[in-house]
């Protein structure tokens, strides 16, 4: 108490000066009684304040990692961050092995948003749906958090402890290690490391379900390595798809659908395109995007492609002598007309004239379902077609995991330590992320061997099925909470950059591994990584650590590596050795019926195999097909429902449809059955990756469990097609969520077809370039040529007065051409009155100077130095969904739940319509994506009492959230019904995960974890409460950025219009065709966007109703073989 | 008496009151309802009504806590049964103005036994229909926007828009009913003060009453007041169902965007007024013994009414058909073709035989003059009227593009509260009966034989009381 520094010692009491020799005294004196000190030493107060203070602490310790709510300005400004200004980094993921290059967008060291990664050959700008989603697993509540020990929770410290204590002495016997597909170098090399030196006798397995084993083994047996083929479909003219979704759910669907699309424009080469080819058992997405489309049962496509091998052998190509010879016999079941249609493909694919851009080369494209030897014919077919090093390319497979383990194949690979459990010699197993329990087929029963391991160390996304027999469950770390790396196919590595620290505290797959190698110095994942590539670049040289710190901060930078470090195979190493083994199974014939069915296993488009089934706004993205949300169904053709009398759904009033048992090797499942159009008969098709348990946790539903569990139909002998399936009626209806309850633009009652998708042959199209526009229903525009009669007058001129006017139009002699005075752009309405010419009231800078040039007195002249236009290329798309997903991520958009979904209520700002054409056996597919349409006479305007959505100067239809008192009468007027309503509070935070439960208040979110879900929101816009009209704004927050991007660098700089025409809105950068252009109209340079605004198949949509939307459409054409006719498909 | 009675009825046309009233009696008859004791059926309907408003509260406040999503709506249908009541109120409410203002006008003297009871009517059905709007947007705490109130965040509404309209055309339709009916109101609120007995009833009557004495200023006045009215009331009952209908017309959604809405939603709001004031009308008068001022005659007379406004109601449902196949709009047509053989066809042939086929029935005089039949047929038509707003509204299900198609189902909180509202009306109907008086008592004893100064009917009519 007092200090010695002071000689002289003030005192109130005689006490204080003597206090040194009895401090007590003093104590005692101002000692009230119920301070009094007990004989303990231990006062009542001072025991309930150090409870007090336990139970607080106790509770803190309950707590996760919350934001900081400080509110503090940066009076030191951290490096790198600017308020309200995004960061992006450059990253890379993979899903079930499939690389992706990316770039995250964070806010204040918050990832909100996942873009591809315009440098990576795998994204090239562009992602999948899923890919869009994945941001939201970061923040998902029901993550795994905490590591346990059975169900106690554990301190990281303690689980670390254990990890070191039970694997320090331990030798190799015993120890198994289970992983999915890894494309990490690091994760490969320290599980090599793992195997072959610190714990030898131990076992390596991977385990992915969606597997490519099948094409494996052909390609093995073609090849003499285990191989994987990688398509390059830029350089081929003519594609033919064997039950194979590479637009969809396959591998490098994005760099697949980019390269495709690169062909698909019949402007930029002349009216040429290539042409694709599909031939399938299931309606897929890219069966649907197909030009010619043929059904076939799965069990035949493997006649099919002995039968284009012998169409190919007659026309001279070198086909291996043992497929030749079994082919007969393999082909003596396939159909008169699907035999008529491979003579037409083949003859295609061999066509050799040069037909599009550069491509010059067919080739065969298969689908992991398809058996080994559909793939090994198929790579006889594309060796044969001269395809190799072109559009194909068959690659040593490195995406998978350590490269002397997946040899045999994931499914071999999981038999196999099945055995071992089951024999007992497993005595440790560590798994890497994979939940083989619930996506092993269900004849394994991984679960019960899964028993009888001593230890099961999970490092797990979720408390899942898996976990829930492990004795350690440890999360995960999320991709970007995490160090590491991915090599992809073609052998481009990026480094894995984390955006984030682990929210909940985590460790990665490589981080897990090198606690488990006890001897490892450091085990976090960025010395690991380092480490690695350090050692690699080592490799060939000396390195200096400034140099390899140069060439680090460039990978971080760039995303990926400058050189692909696996050379590509020189088509010498490519010759093909025929099927060997794989002819000595019998030729399949199922002799499905609709009593013997073939059950097909599908990937989900949402849910992959189950991964992303907690993930809500996969739920809720409509699959693309059958539109269903939130659930998984039976699909089954129209013919064979008839059979097995199921009634079509039933789109009046919410959506029910028949449920249905299906049966199949001896198990069943009480499924809803779904008609598809254009679907092989006797077929039905399963997607698995639905019907998730999380362990007791009600994710959706109020049963807990979104859709239905398939994985126990299936084998491990046939886990993706299984024959002698039944179907067998319940009695009982199902409810069922599908976002488009009307698939055709016929709208019925004899009434036309609606021209909403307008399309035609490529020939149709040489003859009739602007057959776009003649389809509108009033279709009488200037510059038209030959007008028909109902744009005459009957007097001789033109109807809403109209000019006609002798003209030639591109060299051609035309009848008419019809000129309207005073029209806007295209002149197809005039106004009744005087009024702004809509579109031309604001004028750009160029317009601008010259309207006030020539008429000084004008006053209604305005100035706007924007005007935002958006142009879809319908030809391109391909209905994937992506950017439907990549605008509820961008914007915000609520998830509703399937209930809601079910009232039609889905808050999707944009709309992916899939209409039907023709035949319900062999339709045509168009997709078309709907959002707003950014009238500019937009009718929802002027309907608003209270002026909350009005029209802005630069043509945006903007939406004024806080104004809106939510009367709906502008959804109504609207003619696209792209508005969308909060009729609850769909933004608060727990309906992101519990969708369903919105309408009564017994959300109790179990974590506590309320502020969680909210951190993936955009800052950027606002969140809407209920009662509130929302809709597509172009990304109005994008528009701003690149805008005020434009004004600091100076409007009228090179550098200032550069930031305008490189603004991408959320929809356009996700997707993989780049069919969606968007940009400036009174930008008067070239662009991808005024080049497709100027194409001559730009349409827009209702052109009756004089809306004038700044969303116009590119028309879509189809690449019909003259030789196939107009009908297509057989 | 009884050969007077004959005498005067071969002298003058059937009267207007029948049983031999005096002056006297008319004022008995009437005013005995308001000041007798509440009887135990009165008190039962009373609660009754009550007990349905209350499911009415209880379903907006669970409206206000919840959202809009506790109803049907979805995507394509934005409006349901909340627009749905709101106009066919506002069509009931049409029946009192028009009978108390153009037939004033027209000098149709047989209003007179009806017109208190309709305006009555009118206002309690718009103060129905006015609950709709306003609970209907997504957010009820900001729908004060709507009204053109300086304040301080600038904000005005939107004049372009038909929602607006309504909100003007409803609440001066409104304002101006209810002073016509007040004003109508006050000699006879003069005449309950001076036999109030009661202490507050006296006050109460004696405070509406404005110091009425009867004086011939004050008759002077109150004619030309109630002239007035009468010519500012006329042209409201045509203008607020034509901007009601305005809503639907003035949009570009098929079936919806049509001229001939605003002549076909008056005819139709009169159809539905007098099936309504037939509805009120036929009960009460046995309840009350009023039979002798709403007679056979009056009754058949509104279902003459109803009879030209059905027919010409159905003549609009025709032409509507016509023309969206005259206009050659594919649109048009197909939501015209949709609405008679699509998913709602139920509805729409609900419609049509219950606003097309039942009134015919009333080309029967004997149809027409009966009560039971005249009840009966003025249910069919305000059903078939609540189906015809329901048909329009429903109309969205189906427009432009057909992947945005999709169907509407009410929810249990939709039907609450549609139910709750008629608890609201009557209600306020049933408290109307009990405390004011139903029939306007001194322009009823205008039209009796005994205003006519020709008249020599009864030996002894020295009573001459304004009372």
């Amino acid at each position: 108490m007092s200090t010695n520094s002071d000689p002289r010692k003030f005192w109130q009491h005689l006490n204080e000066v003597r206090s040194a020799e009895s401090p007590s005294e003093l104590d005692d004196e101002f000692a009230t009684e119920l301070e009094s000190k007990e004989h303990t030493g231990q006062t009542r107060r001072h025991f309930m304040g150090i409870m007090g203070a336990s139970a607080a602490m106790a509770s803190m310790a309950g707590c996760i990692r919350r934001p900081v709510e400080n509110i503090m300005p940066y009076s030191k400004m951290p490096e790198d961050i600017l308020p309200g200004v995004p960061n992006k980094y450059a990253t890379v993921t993979h899903i079930a092995g499939d690389v992706m290059g990316l770039v995250v967008e964070a806010h204040d060291g918050r990832p909100t948003k996942i873009e591809g990664n315009l440098e990576h050959p795998a994204s090239r700008g562009g992602t999948s749906g899923l890919h869009q989603t994945l941001v939201l697993d970061l923040y998902d509540p029901k993550r795994a958090t905490v590591p346990k020990k059975g169900k106690l929770p554990q301190t990281w410290e303690a689980t670390a402890a254990f990890i070191k204590s039970h694997f320090q002495k331990r030798s190799g016997r015993g120890l198994r290690f289970l992983s999915g597909a890894n494309p990490s170098w690091t994760f490969q090399s320290l599980a090599e490391r793992a195997i072959d030196e610190r714990y030898r006798g131990s076992k390596w397995y991977t385990f992915e379900a969606i597997s490519s084993d099948n094409e494996r083994e052909g390609l093995k047996a073609a090849f003499g390595a285990p191989r994987t083929a990688v398509y390059n479909l830029s350089m081929a003219r003519a594609i033919l798809a064997l039950d194979s979704d590479f637009m969809g759910t396959e591998a490098r669907s994005v760099a697949m659908t980019a390269d495709w699309a690169s062909l698909r424009d019949p402007d930029k080469y002349r009216g040429q395109m290539s042409r694709l080819y599909s031939v399938e058992p299931i309606m897929s997405l890219t069966g649907s995007n197909a030009d010619h489309r043929l059904r076939l049962k799965h069990s035949e496509i493997e006649a099919f492609a002995f039968q284009i091998a012998l169409e190919l052998r007659k026309d001279g190509k070198p086909i291996p002598t043992d497929i030749l010879k079994a082919a007969p016999a393999r082909t003596k079941n396939l159909g008169e007309d699907a035999k008529a249609f491979a003579a037409v493909v083949a003859k295609d694919l061999v066509a050799n004239e040069p037909r599009v851009g550069q491509a010059t080369h067919g080739v065969v494209v298969v689908g992991p379902r398809q058996p080994a030897l559909v793939h090994n014919v198929v790579a006889a077919i594309n060796v044969a077609l001269d395809a190799i090093a072109g559009p194909v390319n068959y690659y040593d497979d490195i995406v998978r995991g350590p490269r002397k383990a997946v040899d045999q194949g994931d499914y071999k690979n999981l038999a196999a330590l099945t055995k071992e459990l089951n024999a007992g010699e497993v005595d440790t197993l560590v798994i890497f992320g994979s939940n083989p329990v619930y996506t092993a087929p269900g004849d394994l029963n991984f679960g019960d061997a899964l028993k009888k391991a001593k230890t099961v160390i999970v490092l797990a996304d979720y408390e899942d099925e898996t976990s829930a027999h492990a004795h350690w469950t440890i999360p995960r770390a999320h991709f970007l909470e995490a160090w590491g790396d991915a090599v992809d196919q073609v052998g481009f590595g990026a480094i894995q950059q984390p955006v984030i620290e682990p929210l909940h505290g985590a460790w990665s797959d490589i981080e897990l591994l090198a606690r488990v190698l006890t001897d490892e110095p450091n085990v976090d994942g960025y010395s690991q990584v380092r480490k690695l590539w350090r050692a690699q670049l080592s490799q060939t040289k000396p390195l200096q650590d400034a140099d390899f710190e140069r060439i680090w901060r460039k990978w971080l930078h760039d995303g990926k590596m400058e050189k692909p470090l696996v050379a590509s195979m020189t088509t010498n190493q490519q010759v093909h050795k025929g099927a060997k083994g794989l002819l000595a199974q019998p030729p399949v014939d199922t002799k499905a019926s609709s009593k013997n069915l073939e059950v097909i296993f599908t990937t989900s488009y949402n849910t992959h195999d189950g991964r992303f089934a907690n993930n809500s706004y996969q739920q809720e993205a409509p699959d693309p097909i059958t539109k269903i949300v939130w659930d998984n169904a039976a699909l089954v053709s129209p013919t064979t429902a008839r059979a097995l009398n199921i009634p079509p759904s039933s789109f009046i009033g919410k959506t029910e449809t028949t449920k249905i048992t299906l049966e199949v090797n001896g198990k069943s499942v009480d499924m809803p059955a779904w008609i598809v159009p254009g679907m092989a008969d006797d077929t039905v098709a399963v997607a698995v990756g639905y019907g998730r348990d999380f362990n007791g946790y009600l994710p959706y539903h109020d049963n807990g469990v979104v859709g239905f569990d398939v994985n126990p139909l299936r084998t491990m002998a046939a886990p993706f097609m299984a024959a002698g399936g039944t179907i067998a009626k319940k009695g009982e209806m199902y409810p069922i969520a599908c976002l488009q309850r009307f698939g055709s633009q016929t709208p019925g009652f004899g009434y036309n077809q609606r021209p909403l998708v307008r399309e035609a042959t490529l020939d149709q199209y040489a003859k009739d370039p602007t057959f776009a526009r003649d389809g509108d229903i009033i279709h009488c525009y200037t510059g038209m040529t030959d007008p028909p009669d109902e744009c005459k007058d009957g007097n001789g001129g033109s109807i809403r007065g109209g000019v006609f006017e002798k003209k030639t139009v591109d060299g051609k002699e035309a009848d008419y051409v019809v000129t309207y005075p005073g029209g806007g752009e295209d002149g197809q309405f005039r106004q009744l009155y005087d009024g702004p010419t809509q579109g031309a009231t604001y004028l750009g800078p160029d317009d601008y100077a010259k309207a006030v040039k020539a008429d000084p007195s004008k006053k209604d002249i305005k100035y706007s130095p924007h005007q935002w236009g958006m142009v879809i290329d319908l030809n391109k798309c391909t209905g994937c969904n992506a950017c439907l997903i990549a605008c509820d991520v961008e914007n915000s958009v609520p998830v509703v739940g399937k209930e809601e979904a079910r009232y039609g209520r889905e808050m999707h700002w944009m709309r992916m319509d899939r209409y039907f054409v023709g035949d319900e056996n062999n339709p045509d597919v168009v997709h078309q994506p709907l959002a707003c349409q950014m009238c500019e006479t937009a009718p929802c305007e002027n309907v608003c009492p209270v002026q909350a959505t009005s029209h802005s100067p630069e043509g945006l239809n903007e939406m004024t959230y806080n104004r809106c008192i939510g009367t709906r009468y502008c959804a109504n007027n609207c003619p696209f019904k792209v508005r969308r309503f909060n009729f609850y509070n769909y933004a608060s935070s727990s309906t992101q995960w519990k969708g369903l439960k919105i309408r009564d208040d017994k959300i109790v979110d179990p974590d506590n974890d309320n502020e969680l879900p909210h951190m993936w929101k955009n800052p950027d816009v606002s969140v809407r409460f209920r009662g509130v009209m929302e809709k597509c704004t172009y990304c109005v927050q994008r528009i701003n950025r690149a805008k005020r991007k434009s004004k600091l660098a100076g409007r009228h700089t090179q550098k200032g219009k550069e930031a305008i025409r490189t603004l991408e809105v959320a929809c356009q950068q996700v997707c993989a065709s780049k069919c969606i252009s968007f940009g400036d109209l009174n930008d008067k340079a070239e662009t991808p966007f005024s080049v497709a605004r100027s194409s001559v198949r730009n349409y827009q949509l209702l052109t009756e109703l004089n809306l004038r939307p700044r969303t116009t459409y590119l028309g879509k054409v189809r690449n019909v073989n003259p030789a196939l006719g107009a009908k297509k498909g057989g | 008496m009884a050969a007077q009675s004959k005498n005067a009825a071969s002298v003058f046309p059937p009267p207007l009151v029948a049983g031999n009233h005096t002056f006297t009696s008319v004022t008995e008859t009437v005013c005995r309802v308001v000041e007798e004791k509440p009887n135990v059926n009165w008190l039962l309907a009373l609660m009754l009504s009550a007990s349905i408003m209350a499911v009415l509260g209880g379903s907006v406040a669970y409206l206000f806590w919840e959202g809009t999503g506790i109803w049907g709506l979805n995507n394509p249908v934005g409006w349901g049964w909340a627009i749905v009541n709101f106009v066919f109120w506002v069509g009931i409410g049409h029946a009192g103005t028009l009978i108390s203002a153009i037939l004033f006008l027209f000098r149709q003297k047989w209003r007179t036994a009806i017109n208190r009871f309709a305006e009555a009517m009118t206002i309690f059905a718009v103060i129905c229909a006015l609950v709709f709007p306003g609970i209907h947007v997504g957010r009820v705490w900001a729908a004060y926007w709507m009204l053109p109130l300086p304040n301080q965040m600038g904000m005005w509404p939107n004049f372009r828009s038909p929602l607006l309209w309504d909100v003007f055309a409803v609440s001066t339709y409104f304002t101006v009913s209810l002073i016509f009916w007040y004003v109508g109101l006050i000699p006879d609120l003069a005449t309950l003060r001076d036999r109030a007995k009661g202490k507050i009833s006296y006050w109460a009557y004696g405070l509406f009453a404005v110091g009425w004495r009867g004086a011939a200023s004050h008759w002077n006045n109150y004619e030309r007041a109630y002239l007035l009215f009468a010519g500012l009331a006329t042209p409201l009952v045509l203008s607020v169902h034509t901007i009601v209908s305005f809503d639907f017309a003035v949009s570009i959604i098929p079936g919806w965007h049509t001229t001939i809405f605003p002549p076909y939603f008056v005819a139709g709001a009169i159809f539905s007024g007098f099936a309504m004031v037939c509805t009120l009308a036929v009960p009460c008068r046995k309840i009350f013994g009023l039979e002798d001022f709403m007679t056979v005659r009056h009754i058949e007379n509104m279902n003459k009414v109803i009879l030209l406004t059905g027919t010409l109601v159905g003549y609009a449902y025709s032409t509507e058909f016509f023309i969206a196949w005259y206009s050659g709009s594919v649109y048009e047509g197909f939501a015209f073709v949709n609405r008679a053989f699509g998913p709602f066809a139920w509805a729409y042939w609900i419609m049509i035989s219950c606003n097309v086929i039942t009134p015919q029935f009333f080309w029967s005089k004997k149809i027409r003059t009966n009560m039971a039949w005249t009840f009966v047929m003025s249910i069919f038509v305000n059903i078939g009227m609540w189906f015809e707003r329901f048909v329009i509204v429903a109309t969205l299900h189906r427009d432009y593009t057909p992947s945005a198609w999709g169907y509407y189902t009410p929810t249990i909180f939709d039907i609450s509260t549609f139910i709750g509202s008629f608890g609201l009306f009557f209600f306020l109907f049933i408290l109307f009966l009990k405390y004011l008086p139903a029939i306007a008592i001194a322009e009823i004893k205008a039209v009796m034989p005994q205003a006519d100064p020709h008249w020599e009917g009864y030996q002894k009519h020295e009573e001459s009381t304004h009372g």
